[in-house]
């Protein structure tokens, strides 16, 4: 059942549901499969970095970007939202905080499994495939969801004259300088 | 399937008192960690801080979030909560799903990149990161539970009305 079920709008053509829900799937299956060259081997260990955060950063912008009216609806300020915008965001974020958590629980436990803890460095190709794999889908989970699960798109609305929140802004301003603060810090140090 | 869930009695604590309890909890957490890295593994002074520091940090979640209102206005599903409730429910996830996620990535990128390279301390051994990953499945599981409590407004007594 979709989110939006419960409202009286026409739904849009399969078509249309499933270039919409194939979008984020594309990115992430991406990322998924650099990862998986990194991890194998095929993309070699100096270049691993860069590919990694350069494909989830194109990532990150191809949803923003490619899905923008849902991105604006999952960032924008309550106010901006009907009520059916808003309660088809609550659902989007109760449902990407769970994923979330689990994403989480899933990159933090492994360690404990590995029989010499302390040499996790030895790992870094998964680590870091994993560090950058997160904040993907923790930048565009919420966005995802609700181009997934909205059946309203055919209407319009949201979007075409909300504006992200400032707060939203200025939350990834800081996280943009300091991953290229961290990136620049860790390129002077090797 | 028939609902299990009853709804608590209101809270009846004030908004600063429970303000005071969630940072109360958070900096026990905090100390809890602080606690796991700085003490020696095999020191008894460092087993019995580290004793202690957890067993505040689970104690105090559990009787502010599990005993209280907070944590079922967090977790109950929707047919369960007023229009008023769902709002500052939906306000939480929000909140916390911005403050996980973000730590998250920043202590990901402390224990797997900065600090190994700048000498900084990461953590070592099964029980460190035991620890960490313990604090990371609290903080999730009671993240929007202390946003509700930190946001429900004081409640109206019979004075008020």
């Amino acid at each position: 059942m979709s989110i939006t079920d419960d409202f009286d709008v026409a739904p849009p053509s399969s078509l249309q549901l499933g270039l919409r829900r194939a979008g984020p799937a594309l990115a992430y299956a991406a990322y998924a499969a650099v990862a998986a060259a990194v991890i194998t081997g095929v993309i070699p260990p100096k270049a691993a970095f860069l590919a990694l955060s350069g494909t989830a950063a194109l990532g990150i912008l191809a949803i923003a970007i490619g899905f923008r009216r849902h991105y604006v609806w999952a960032h924008t300020n309550c106010n901006e939202l009907d009520e059916r915008e808003q309660k088809a965001r609550a659902r989007a974020y109760e449902a990407s905080y769970g994923i979330i958590i689990a994403a989480g629980f899933l990159f933090f436990a492994p360690p404990l499994l590995v029989e010499e803890i302390n040499r996790l460095p030895a790992h870094a190709e998964i680590l870091k495939s994993a560090i950058f794999g997160f904040m993907l889908l923790a930048s565009t989970l919420p966005t995802a969801i609700l181009a997934w699960r909205d059946r309203a798109a055919a209407m319009g609305g949201v979007g075409r004259t909300g504006r992200v929140s400032r707060r939203t802004l200025i939350f990834w301003s800081i996280c943009g300088t300091l991953g290229l603060g961290v990136g620049f810090l860790i390129g002077y140090l090797a | 399937m028939t609902s299990t869930l009853t709804r608590p009695a209101p809270s009846r604590l004030p908004r600063r008192t429970r303000r005071l309890i969630i940072s109360g909890i958070v900096l026990l957490a905090a100390a809890s960690l602080v606690t796991v890295a700085v003490m020696p593994e095999d020191s008894f002074g460092g087993s019995l801080a580290k004793l202690v520091t957890a067993i505040g940090t689970v104690a105090g979640f559990t009787l502010v979030m599990t005993r209280s209102a907070s944590w079922f206005l967090g977790n109950a599903p929707d047919s369960e909560l007023d229009e008023r409730e769902r709002a500052i429910r939906d306000r939480a996830y929000f909140k916390a799903y911005g403050v996980f996620a973000g730590l998250a990535i920043v202590c990901a990128f402390y224990m797997l990149d900065l600090g190994p390279d700048l000498g900084l301390w990461t953590p070592e051994g099964h029980s460190q990161w035991w620890a960490i990953v313990w604090a990371f499945v609290m903080l999730g599981l009671g993240l929007p539970a202390g946003f509700v409590a930190w946001d429900l407004p004081d409640p109206v007594t019979d004075f008020d009305a």
